[in-house]
């Protein structure tokens, strides 16, 4: 057993994802189930008038039709823990796309040939797809509270960090709002006046997809009074409980399963309508129910990345030291919020966690109503979006003020330590060495001195660098990991878990196996079914290696404990001077050494009605904040000809504590990287935002992901440090590297060319357009 | 907005017709007229069937099963000589290609992905639809029943004309129709009357609608693609076919061009340029054409003759950079012709 790996190809789920026996929900086939297609509104914005579905009703193979007369009043959307926007089905469609029936039948050909057979007659309302348009008091309102979304409670008070929180109206060109979530410290407009320079840019980001390779869908089954759900979830206990509530049963009434799924990125969290709508079809028709969605609904019919807006105001001293930082994100929330408006808040809080060296920020987001899809974390969870802006601002900040664009995040980021205001601190940072060390890997001198100079080919070369902040894994408290010896001498460790494609598994096992001071070998693994698996919050926000594995650790200091208890008694002797040692318990002070093996152990315990059992929850102080940093270096290349951008070198340094499994963490780094390239030069959803609101490139064939030819040699690597707060020393690392990557990249473009790019995707038209500002 | 993709529920209404020979084939076809479609390769059809784009057919006549439809050959006195159904993939790999038309080759590999080539068809991609979103998405356009063009005012960032088109701005998305025409080819197509001979720019001669049918080719809706017929090589002339895209695999030119040039030291004997992706056909550019064989080819005037490719360039809102992108690759691919590259 070792801490570097090298038992990383030691995979939990590899045998059977390799051989193709590792459950996915929509493998599960059960006799005469039934699956559904969905009838979608073809408006933006409108109201049914009627429905008349007898047609489909009547056409043979068809088992039942719901619209929103047959669908208990019952909120999927959620926020802040309170349940809002969305119901399971509404009288008012808010995007073209939005459920208006559903249609159960003995197979997809059917219920989509009934679906065809329902006729609406719609009313249709005035619809708004731009955030700013809709900012407008005059805008078409997306619901009935106005077009900027309140989220009860989380304006006051702020449960994460010291940060301040105000809650009063602010100015806008549209008049005078109180934004979704006002962050203040100190005295921004003071702090501008003590600026010797204040630049004010504006950013635009498109919204982005997720792009799961597996969308998502569940087969729901009653077996009697008991609903039984195999989901592509990334929080099957939060589905149970949600779905729980729907049925008013107990929540041990409702299993829920989601071993494996193929993707997640943060876009399968929390319940949609697919799950209700299964399991109350299921209910109503006896049989049991597959609603799976299809690739374009995948898409356009769950949530996206925000688009957003953004108006960054910096000010400085001459030597580089902020003096204020002020941040506006008008984000496009779309129709309805599902998830929650999280990413928008974090993402401004943390911004302002990273730079706290400055003493003046203000931070102000508006969720802002459009008839557009829903908008909702996916992975960076906003602050790919807020960082692109204000890492582009800082850049050209260190331009204008001559001075090294490493030098001035040195400056400006924060230490370990540092108050955050309220007595809050942050753990640990060693954004430093990711900066030095990463500057030196891809040789940061060779940059240009001064952007696009002394180039006069058409092909120009270029260095860029952002920094990164994102949650360290968060000091999520409510989860538990369980450890069983098995009467076999087994150790069975269960998670709550789904396995969303990163080998969680594999990683818990591996802290277990390092708690209990055994190999691998002796531990077996169970997780994500709500039956048999301890309580979990889900796989998100990069916590299962620190808040989950905070618990797995504890659970399994706690096991050995008892396995050596155990033995002592068998023995007649303390368990100290007592270790676990192949598969068996070893005593270390007696000259005969003697052994008992787990098989042993397991039968003992079997036989006495005392089983060995460890549960562990997490345990954190209070007021420290669990962060992870990372910085990203880029070389491109642009034709200045054509706007054509070239990555030629992408180095990301990680300050992720310790690596409990380097190849699986940085295999996630890589892909998290590819998938900010992407972010940065490839997608965007397009929507005719003039007439219809309807998609321009809504499927895999204009929503154009990169393909392999399209990426670069990813490097990145994790510098030394340590995370006090969790036992192993680790943080988390699932989405980090997205983060900086946008910024870089302009950043790059800039230093190779003097243009600016203000705007992602950025394609060679947005390259010449910056060009020709 | 087309949410749907079930293959089965459209094949249940759609008859297929298994041909006895190509000639019952277009019989067949006259018989059903716009009931009927050819199905050749299925890469274009199958797509646009199942997101049930147009009206479908009744009628699918399945050209696959038919005998000897799918060769190439070549002479040194008749050029070369490529059956309909010959699927891109072995007209990539085809030796008689790569070494007397390596610009037909290139273009054939730069076609969509290696699934797609493998069973799309040479016939399929010639005659292959437009790819404008309004009209995947069913707005009743100017080709759809509609009085006007809504990607000539709204998004027209992606598959839209630089050059000046009425009525419809989307663009022809073959590869291999530039390479093509560069080359001087000709095509037969065969009818219930019998066949005819077609020049490129009589077989893709722009988009117009008739009657409920979106045309985009000059075939009547009886005729299939018989041979494709090139002549022998311009001796001692080199060829390219250049393709930029938005990403390196499974997808269509933003622009291309397909040069040829006949070299004399640094003089220009003959020049052939067909820029693909910027209108409703492969634009053949006779200035830079007449420029290149009357200048020296120095640097200079590439740059010169690129800028003639696009002087009669009038781009849309959204998609003035597609300008700079095409000159540039004319510029690019005209050097790398100069230097032998």
């Amino acid at each position: 057993m070792t801490t570097d790996g090298r038992q990383n190809g030691d995979l939990v789920g590899g045998l059977a994802k390799s051989t193709g026996s590792a459950l996915y929900a929509t493998d599960v086939l059960l006799p005469g189930m039934l699956h559904v297609r969905t009838l979608r509104s073809p408006h933006a914005h409108a109201r049914i008038r009627s429905i008349d579905v007898s047609a489909a009703r009547a056409l043979p193979g068809v088992h039942d039709v719901m619209t929103f007369e047959d669908v208990p009043h019952f909120m999927v959307g959620e926020n802040s823990g309170e349940r809002q926007d969305k119901a399971i089905l509404e009288r008012t469609v808010r995007y073209v796309g939005d459920e208006v029936a559903v249609v159960a039948a003995v197979n997809e050909d059917v219920a989509q040939d009934a679906v065809d057979l329902i006729s609406v007659d719609y009313e249709i309302l005035p619809a708004v797809f731009d955030a700013m348009a809709a900012m407008d008091p005059s805008a078409p309102r997306v619901r009935e509270d106005g077009n900027i979304a309140r989220v009860p409670g989380t304006n006051i008070g702020n449960p994460i960090m010291g940060t301040p929180v105000v809650n009063r109206p602010v100015n806008t060109e549209w008049g005078e709002f109180v934004p979704t979530y006002l962050f203040e410290k100190g005295n921004p407009e003071a702090g501008l006046e003590q600026a010797d320079i204040v630049l004010e840019r504006e950013f635009r980001v498109s919204p982005m997809h997720g792009s799961s390779l597996e969308p998502r869908g569940c087969v729901a089954a009653w077996e009697g009074e008991r609903l039984k759900v195999w989901d592509s979830t990334q929080k099957p206990f939060t589905v149970r409980s949600m779905l729980a509530d729907l049925f008013d049963l107990p929540e041990t009434q409702v299993q829920v399963i989601a071993e494996h799924l193929g993707g997640g990125f943060g876009t399968k969290e929390n319940l949609q309508r697919y799950q209700p709508l299964a399991a109350l079809l299921a209910r109503r028709t006896g049989r049991p129910v597959k609603y799976w969605l299809t690739r374009e609904e995948e898409l356009l019919c769950t949530w996206m990345r925000y688009g957003c807006d953004f108006r960054i105001k910096v000010g400085a001293r001459a030597d580089g030291s902020l003096t204020a930082l002020l941040m506006r994100n008008i984000a496009n929330q779309g129709n309805g919020i599902y998830q929650n408006t999280f990413p928008v808040r974090v993402s401004g809080h943390q911004v302002m966690v990273l730079y706290n060296r400055c003493a003046n920020s203000r931070f102000e987001g508006f969720c802002v109503y459009t008839n557009l899809p829903s908008s909702g974390g996916t992975r960076g969870f906003g602050r790919p979006e807020l960082l692109f802006a204000v890492e582009s601002t800082l850049d050209d900040l260190s331009y204008e003020l001559g001075i090294d664009p490493v030098e001035l995040r040195l400056k400006n980021t924060v230490r370990a330590g540092e108050n955050l205001g309220d007595g809050f601190t942050v753990s640990s940072v060693a954004l430093d060495k990711c900066l030095e060390e990463a500057a030196d890997r891809i040789d940061w001198t060779r940059r240009n001195a001064s952007p696009g100079q002394g180039q006069p080919a058409a092909l120009k070369r270029g260095l860029g660098m952002a920094v990164a902040i994102h949650s360290g894994g968060n000091t999520f408290t409510d989860t538990e990991s369980q450890l069983d010896l098995t009467p076999e001498g087994r150790i069975l460790l269960s998670t709550g878990i789904p396995d969303i494609g990163t080998e969680q598994e594999t990683t818990q096992r591996l802290m277990a196996s390092r708690a209990l001071g055994i190999s691998t070998t002796f531990i077996d693994s169970r997780w994500a079914d709500t039956d048999t698996c301890p309580h979990d919050f889900g796989i998100f926000s990069s916590s299962s290696t620190t808040s989950k594995g905070a618990a797995t650790i504890e659970a399994s200091r706690n096991f050995r404990r008892q396995l050596l208890g155990l033995a002592g008694d068998l023995w007649g002797r303390d368990a100290e001077g007592l270790k676990l040692r192949d598969g068996g318990v070893q005593e270390c002070d007696g000259a005969d050494a003697r052994w008992l093996s787990f098989a042993t152990l397991g039968r003992e315990a079997d036989r006495r009605g005392q089983p060995v059992r460890a549960i562990g929850r997490p345990q954190f102080p209070p007021r420290v904040g669990l962060f992870s940093f990372a910085t990203s270096f880029v070389e491109v290349e642009v034709d200045t000809r054509t706007g054509t951008v070239r990555i030629l070198r992408q180095v990301t340094a990680l300050d992720v504590g310790r690596g409990i499994n380097p190849p699986l963490l940085l295999g996630q780094t890589r892909a998290a990287t590819i998938q900010g390239i992407s972010y940065a030069m490839f997608e965007g959803l397009r929507f005719d935002g003039v007439e219809r609101g309807v998609p321009l490139n809504g499927g895999f064939l204009d929503y154009k992901l990169p393909t392999v030819l399209d990426c670069p040699d990813i490097e990145c690597f994790i510098v030394d440090s340590h995370e006090p707060l969790h036992p192993f020393g680790a943080k988390g690392a699932g989405e980090l590297a997205m983060n900086p990557i946008a910024p870089a990249i302009a950043n790059a473009i800039y230093n190779a060319t003097g243009s600016r790019v203000r705007a992602t995707p950025m394609l060679p038209s947005a390259v010449l357009d910056a060009a020709s500002l | 907005m087309r949410l749907r993709c079930d293959e089965e529920t459209i094949m249940q209404n759609i008859v297929v017709i298994h041909p006895e020979s190509l000639e019952d084939a277009v019989q067949t076809a006259h018989e059903h007229g716009s009931e009927a479609k050819f199905y050749a390769g299925g890469q274009d059809l199958m797509y646009r069937l199942k997101r049930r784009i147009a009206s479908n057919p009744k009628y699918l006549i399945h050209l696959p099963s038919l005998p000897d439809l799918s060769y190439i050959s070549f002479d040194d006195v008749n050029g070369l000589r490529i059956g309909p159904l010959t699927t891109i993939t072995a007209l990539a790999q085809s030796e008689a290609v790569r070494t007397h038309y390596p610009a037909l080759a290139e273009a054939a590999e730069a076609i969509a992905s290696p699934q797609i080539r493998n069973v799309g068809t040479v016939a399929g991609n010639l005659c292959q639809q437009v790819w404008c979103p309004y009209l995947l998405e069913d707005y009743a356009c100017s080709m759809n029943g509609g009085k006007y063009c809504p990607a000539a005012v709204g998004d027209n960032s992606g598959y839209h004309a630089i050059f000046r088109q009425k009525k419809c701005v989307a663009v022809h998305p073959s590869d291999l129709a530039p390479a093509l025409l560069a080359m001087e080819a000709e095509v037969t197509v065969l009818g219930h009357t019998g066949k005819r001979m077609l020049s490129m720019e009589d077989l893709l001669p722009g988009i117009a609608r008739v009657g409920e049918e979106l045309k985009v080719n000059g075939l009547r809706t009886d005729e299939v693609l018989f041979e494709i017929q090139l002549p022998p090589p311009v001796p001692e002339s080199r060829q390219t076919y250049r393709k930029s895209r938005s990403r390196q695999s499974w997808d269509f030119a933003t622009v291309s061009v397909a040069a040829v040039l006949q070299l004399d030291g640094t003089d220009c004997t003959y020049a052939r340029i067909v820029l693909g992706g910027v209108a409703a056909q492969p634009v053949r550019v006779h200035a830079a054409e007449a420029f290149l064989t009357s200048h020296r080819l120095d640097v200079a005037n590439l740059i010169q003759a690129a800028d003639l490719a696009l002087e009669s360039a009038r781009p849309l809102a959204l998609n003035a950079y597609k300008v700079d992108l095409a000159k540039a690759l004319v510029q690019d691919t005209l050097e790398a012709l100069a230097v032998g590259e």
